[in-house]
């Protein structure tokens, strides 16, 4: 009996230690989401706000006065949301499955074969990542336009069709792998198509979730090749289309904040669906990055 | 023999990149034969009717004028029916990045609205069609002070399409609360009130926008001397100017949030934080986005004025790109664009001023003064200071470097208790290294 007490004590102590550490990491997590979704809520709030809802005031009103969807019917009636939203899809499309196969190709031999300057090769691929975007610019922009394809997406698709991050990425991935099952798959007569094809290609299939993510992300939001490039409306991104809804004279608010949201849907869709993979992403690319 | 395969891969990779490089340049030079055969084309034809397709870049206009933008569309169209007119809207913070992209290949659209400052940078460059001489027949028809707004270097490259001047939205509830019945009329009232204000209600009066380099010469304080090649503006008027600005700024007057782009000036009216906001009454609507009660309850009325008595103009304007593959009907649209009759009717819509004095002295624009709604009052008080306004912004090509060099030495003052005289004379060499 006595002993039983002595010992509760102790394991009570241990309990509630670890039960208040828990209680402040989960505070402090909540905290944390709290501050991060608190623009997300804003406007959701915005864009169900009636026109003579008071957007900005001290403090701020979460709950509209009058619940509406007319911002959301607004932005869907003077857009053409759906042909946005389609041409955006198509661009993601390429924008994902061009640099996976891309950057597999470049990545592997970078990973596996031993050729003269293979390091320096990797160095200047990699050494191109510290060039800043506004740079290159302008020399993309006339290469596109001295191919011919202003004006095309094909113009677009090929600015990002393949990135030095992304060779990076599946050439950690090819690393990984162990050198015996490529030797084994020698012994049995594969030739070094087949090798990459059948089997290496399949077992990076992580890594190219991971690289899979971060281009449909990019893609997705790709805001200033689009911008540079189309000329036709009709061909505008999603991102693009919505800019609209900010005029020279006036910006409303509420069916900005709409509009935002019905371009936000179809990632927040594909994030839950590829969760654990965002996690890995965000590991292999800072972690190893 | 892994080095003769080695060896083997580089030439042969070499050789391929040789041949890319051919065909590129080859394309190219096939190309630009095919250009220059399509210009002669075309000024095969000018000689009778205008043809030739002609891009209209417009910024931040659609859709809310779609309608106004394809009437001028079909009828230019139908006034030229060889030519064909394509609108392309750009967002207004991108033009930057479009504009320079596309003018270091030569590939500017034919007509562009864009802002004075562009206009400078590229005129500059040697991108835009002289006006002058293009658009002489048309030059009497504008305000002078107006016209001159599109020029750089003594050439002027634009033509005024519509402009605005500044109106004034006040809160009569926060002027009230403070013991006043009316608006101020001049800066220094301003001031004055602005102490009363923030001791009797915690708002603000008077704050200090984005564009303040515009206090000098609305204190008749020269910003550069008169050909442009040096600053003016360290005076002892402006040491004075900036001295009681930086005592206001102690006292609690104001911030710097709007200026430093934190806060916008919209939201802080709209939250009644601020009693009134000198702005173009173009965009007193956006009060009502944000929150009509607010905006219900406002009053129009004159902006302040400083010592100098005048106005600042603020025009956008209408350029024609140089290397235009059909020149004359650009320049022809251009006019078009910016003649009497389609100013006034975008003056209508847009609740912006024409800078053509014709359009501007319409019957319209004299209405309003004693309207209920803020936007129409304002509108009449910004319309009657359209004669006399002119552009004060620096006719120099490095115009945003000169506002920067000033900025950034106020921002010295307030937020560093630099000397306000040390200040400007730090601004003056800056400015003065920027025009050599």
């Amino acid at each position: 009996m006595s002993k039983s007490v002595a010992a509760n004590p102790s394991k009570q102590g241990f309990n509630r230690k670890k039960l208040i550490s828990k209680f402040i990491s989960y505070f402090f997590l909540l905290l944390l989401t709290c501050i991060t979704i608190v623009p997300f809520i804003w406007t959701v709030s915005i864009s169900l706000k009636g026109q003579n809802d008071v957007i900005f005031s001290i403090p701020p009103q979460f709950i509209p006065n009058t619940f509406t969807l007319e911002n959301f019917i607004t932005v869907w009636n003077t857009l053409p949301i759906p042909r946005y939203l389609l041409n955006t899809v198509f661009l993601t499309f390429f924008g994902v499955v061009l640099p996976l196969i891309f950057c597999s190709f470049a990545a592997y031999p970078l990973a596996r074969m031993k050729f003269k300057g293979m390091n320096l090769i990797f160095i200047l691929i990699i050494a191109t990542m510290m060039i800043p975007n506004e740079v290159t610019m302008i020399p993309v922009y006339l290469v596109i336009d001295k191919l011919g394809l202003m004006g095309t997406y094909t113009g677009i698709i090929i600015t990002g069709a393949i990135t030095p991050l992304g060779i990076f990425l599946m050439r950690q991935g090819f690393k990984e792998i162990p050198r015996e099952i490529e030797e084994s798959a020698v012994i049995d007569g594969a030739n070094v198509w087949q090798i990459f094809w059948k089997l290496m290609f399949p077992m990076v299939k992580p890594m190219l979730g991971v690289l899979a993510i971060l281009c449909f992300i990019s893609s997705w939001n790709n805001f200033l090749w689009p911008l540079l490039i189309l000329d036709d409306p009709n061909k505008y991104p999603i991102t693009l289309g919505l800019y609209q809804l900010q005029g020279a004279f006036s910006a409303n608010t509420r069916l900005i904040a709409a509009g935002a949201l019905i371009a936000l849907i179809p990632v927040i869709v594909v994030f839950i669906a590829f969760q654990r993979y965002f996690i890995e992403a965000a590991y292999s690319s800072s972690v190893k990055g | 023999m892994e080095k003769v395969k080695g060896k083997l891969l580089f030439i042969s990779l070499l050789g391929i990149m040789l041949f890319l490089f051919a065909a590129c340049s080859n394309d190219s030079g096939s190309e630009s034969d095919g250009d220059q055969g399509s210009g002669n084309d075309n000024e095969g034809t000018d000689s009778g009717e205008l043809a030739g397709e002609v891009e209209f870049m417009t910024i931040s206009l659609l859709p809310a004028f779609e309608d106004y933008l394809n009437n001028l569309k079909d009828e230019f169209e139908s006034m030229h029916p060889d030519v064909t007119v394509t609108i392309n809207d750009v967002p207004y913070d991108q033009v930057e990045q479009i504009i320079l992209t596309s003018a270091s290949s030569g590939d500017l659209p034919d007509v562009m609205n864009l802002n004075t400052e562009f206009v400078k940078k590229i005129g500059a460059m040697g991108a835009l069609v002289n006006m002058d001489e293009a658009a002489a027949d048309v030059k009497d028809t504008f305000f002078e002070g107006l016209w001159n707004t599109g020029g750089v270097n003594g050439t002027v490259y634009a033509l005024p399409w519509y402009t605005t001047t500044s109106g004034l939205i006040y809160n009569p509830d926060i002027l009230a609360e403070a013991g006043f019945d009316a608006p101020p009329t001049t800066f220094e009232e301003a001031w004055e009130m602005s102490k009363v204000i923030y001791e009797e209600t915690g708002a603000y009066g008077e704050v200090i926008q984005g564009e303040m380099h515009l206090l000098f010469p609305k204190n008749g304080i020269p910003i550069l001397n008169e050909d442009n090649t040096a600053a003016a503006f360290n005076t002892p008027e402006a040491v004075e100017l900036w001295t009681n600005l930086k005592e206001y700024y102690d006292q609690g007057l104001y911030e710097l949030d709007v200026m430093l782009n934190q806060v916008s000036m919209a939201e802080l009216y709209a939250t009644e934080k601020v009693a009134w906001w000198a702005t173009g009454p173009q965009l007193f609507r956006q009060v009502n986005d944000l929150s009509p009660e607010v905006y219900e309850k406002s009053l129009g009325g004159a902006a302040l004025e400083g010592t100098a008595g005048k106005q600042h103009a603020n025009p956008m304007n209408i350029a024609v790109s140089a290397n235009s593959e059909s020149l004359d009907a650009a320049v022809e649209f251009a006019k078009f664009v910016t003649n009497a009759e389609n100013q006034l009717e975008f003056g209508k819509e847009a609740a912006v001023l024409p800078p053509v004095e014709e359009a501007a002295n319409d019957e319209f624009f004299a209405q309003g003064e004693d309207s209920e709604d803020a936007t129409e009052r304002g509108r009449y008080y910004a319309a009657q200071s359209l004669a006399t306004a002119e552009n004060m912004s620096p006719q120099v090509e490095n115009v945003s470097q000169v506002i920067e060099a000033i900025q950034e030495a106020f921002q010295q003052v307030i937020l560093n208790d630099v000397d306000p005289a040390d200040a400007l004379s730090q601004a003056e060499q800056e400015v003065n290294s920027v025009l050599e």
